[in-house]
């Protein structure tokens, strides 16, 4: 009964425990759970990311490869270089088009993660409720989600950028023989890698801020709303 | 305790909640309540679906404000609370029980547990600790690591009763928690929330259809049209459920 009283007092002075120095730890913690809980879903959500991530990874990748290529000036290869219809002179350089479909590409699979999101947040409502009736701040709902997406992001991110990069090295090696093997730019694709991967996670975590904020206005009185 | 002058634990002054609909409609799901909750009591709402007892259920759960009046929880005026001080007295005042028990799906039972106390700002070995405790306390010693989907309804609802009582609230909101459970099933977790009651001194407030839940209760609340229609104290009542269950 004493530490009922105790708590009382605090109140009155104002001083509310301060929730966030732990709450990053455990909101991680619910949202691993979550992912693993839900793994099908997630799947779906991440496969967005990894089509867009695995289109980007294997342009910037192809580039790379095949200015290596061009900078090698083997007689043999500058011939099958210049079949396959590429400026030996200038090597290639990504052109406006493709980067606009680039653009819509991510762009297509953003909207579709903020639909997935937004579908996970009203599948949920129920238990965020719970969340918040348990003593859940609004920052923790939000955290929980940021923490979700980045996940979806960064895993999406990784297998689409890996599966991107063994589409363009063996359509490369197939075109272009074992050169391309012996020869691969492992600087600037290291750099290609790096840009999709950061644009992945990038792209998801902004996807899902939309869908996190509705998810941590959603008011406790959800929790006690039955429906069957 | 019995001897003590009666401590007020909640206390509600002429709440009114009207919704706005379109135009000029006004709803009055609460019309002018007033109420007196005392330490350690078990208090039971009744009354038809559509009378505001959900709506008075969420007033004292601090999960509502009031359009008019004031609800004091534990000598803290509600209305005053900003959202921050809302969740920590829903983290602390409160336990709340529901009729679909809510447990966290993706939480084992042990998790479920812990979760408040962590929100709390108890650091996780002393929550699992208490956890472990509780639900031996509740009767599920053995169950810690079960996921909720492996879990009967009773023992969902145990957990539930558990986590209501992990931070030690002062009071435990109860709305319809024996509505989807059978009838034995339903009067453990009524054994369960009264010995709690009395071991711990909380106050349970409980809405509820079921008449096995008046018989212990102390008093009971009828609500009807968004007022208080009457407050029966249970001596006057054992013979209104005796006339019913044909004793």
């Amino acid at each position: 009964m004493g530490a009922v009283v105790d708590k009382a007092t605090n109140v009155d002075n104002g001083q509310v425990p301060e929730q966030t120095d732990i709450s990053w730890a455990i909101a991680f913690r619910v949202s691993l759970a979550g992912v693993r809980r839900r793994f099908g879903r997630s799947m779906i959500t991440m496969t967005g990311v990894v089509l867009a991530i695995a289109f980007l990874s294997y342009m910037l990748a192809t580039e790379s490869i095949i200015n290596a290529l061009v900078n090698l000036n083997d007689d043999q290869l500058n011939t099958r270089l210049q079949q396959m219809g590429i400026n030996i002179f200038r090597g290639v350089k990504t052109e406006p088009m493709t980067l606009l479909l680039l653009g819509l590409t991510l762009l297509t699979c953003m909207v579709g993660i903020t639909n997935s999101m937004l579908m996970a947040v009203t599948e949920r409502v129920r238990e965020i409720g719970t969340l918040k009736c348990l003593g859940a701040r609004d920052e923790f709902i939000l955290k929980t989600y940021f923490i979700e997406s980045s996940l979806h992001g960064i895993c999406g991110a990784v297998i689409g950028l890996v599966l991107g990069l063994l589409v363009a090295i063996s359509v490369c090696a197939y075109n272009y023989g074992h050169q391309t093997l012996l020869s691969l730019p492992v600087l600037s694709l290291a750099g290609n890698l790096t840009v999709s991967l950061l644009i992945g996670a990038v792209m998801t975590v902004t996807a899902s801020l939309f869908p996190a904020y509705v998810a941590a206005r959603k008011q406790p009185v959800e929790a006690l709303r039955v429906e069957e | 305790m019995s001897d003590d002058v009666k401590q007020i634990v909640l206390r509600a002054v002429g709440v009114k909640r009207y919704y706005y609909g379109e135009g000029d409609t006004v709803t009055k799901a609460l019309d002018g309540v007033t109420l007196d909750v005392f330490r350690g009591e078990y208090l039971s709402i009744m009354g038809p679906s559509g009378s505001g007892k959900s709506t008075l259920f969420n007033m004292i759960g601090g999960i509502d404000c009031p359009t008019e009046g004031m609800v004091f929880i534990d000598e803290i005026d509600v209305a005053q609370l900003d959202s921050y001080e809302l969740a920590w007295m829903r983290c602390f005042k409160i336990g709340y029980i529901f009729q679909s028990y809510n447990i966290l799906p993706t939480l084992s039972a042990l998790e479920n547990i812990t979760l408040p106390m962590l929100f709390a700002g108890m650091s996780p070995g002393d929550a699992r600790d208490k956890a472990a405790e509780i639900l031996k306390l509740v009767g599920l010693g053995d169950r810690l690591f079960h996921r909720p989907y492996e879990l009967s309804g009773g023992q969902q609802q145990r957990v539930a009763v558990a986590r209501a009582i992990a931070n030690d609230p002062v009071i435990i909101l109860a709305d319809e928690p024996t509505a989807n459970l059978d009838t034995k099933t339903g009067a453990d977790i009524i054994d369960l929330l009264n010995r709690l009651r009395r071991e711990r001194n909380i106050t349970v407030i409980s809405a509820t259809h079921d008449m096995k839940m008046l018989d212990v209760s102390d008093r009971i609340l009828w609500i009807r049209d968004g007022k208080v229609d009457r407050l029966e104290e249970r001596k006057d009542l054992k013979i209104t459920v005796g006339g019913i269950s044909g004793h």
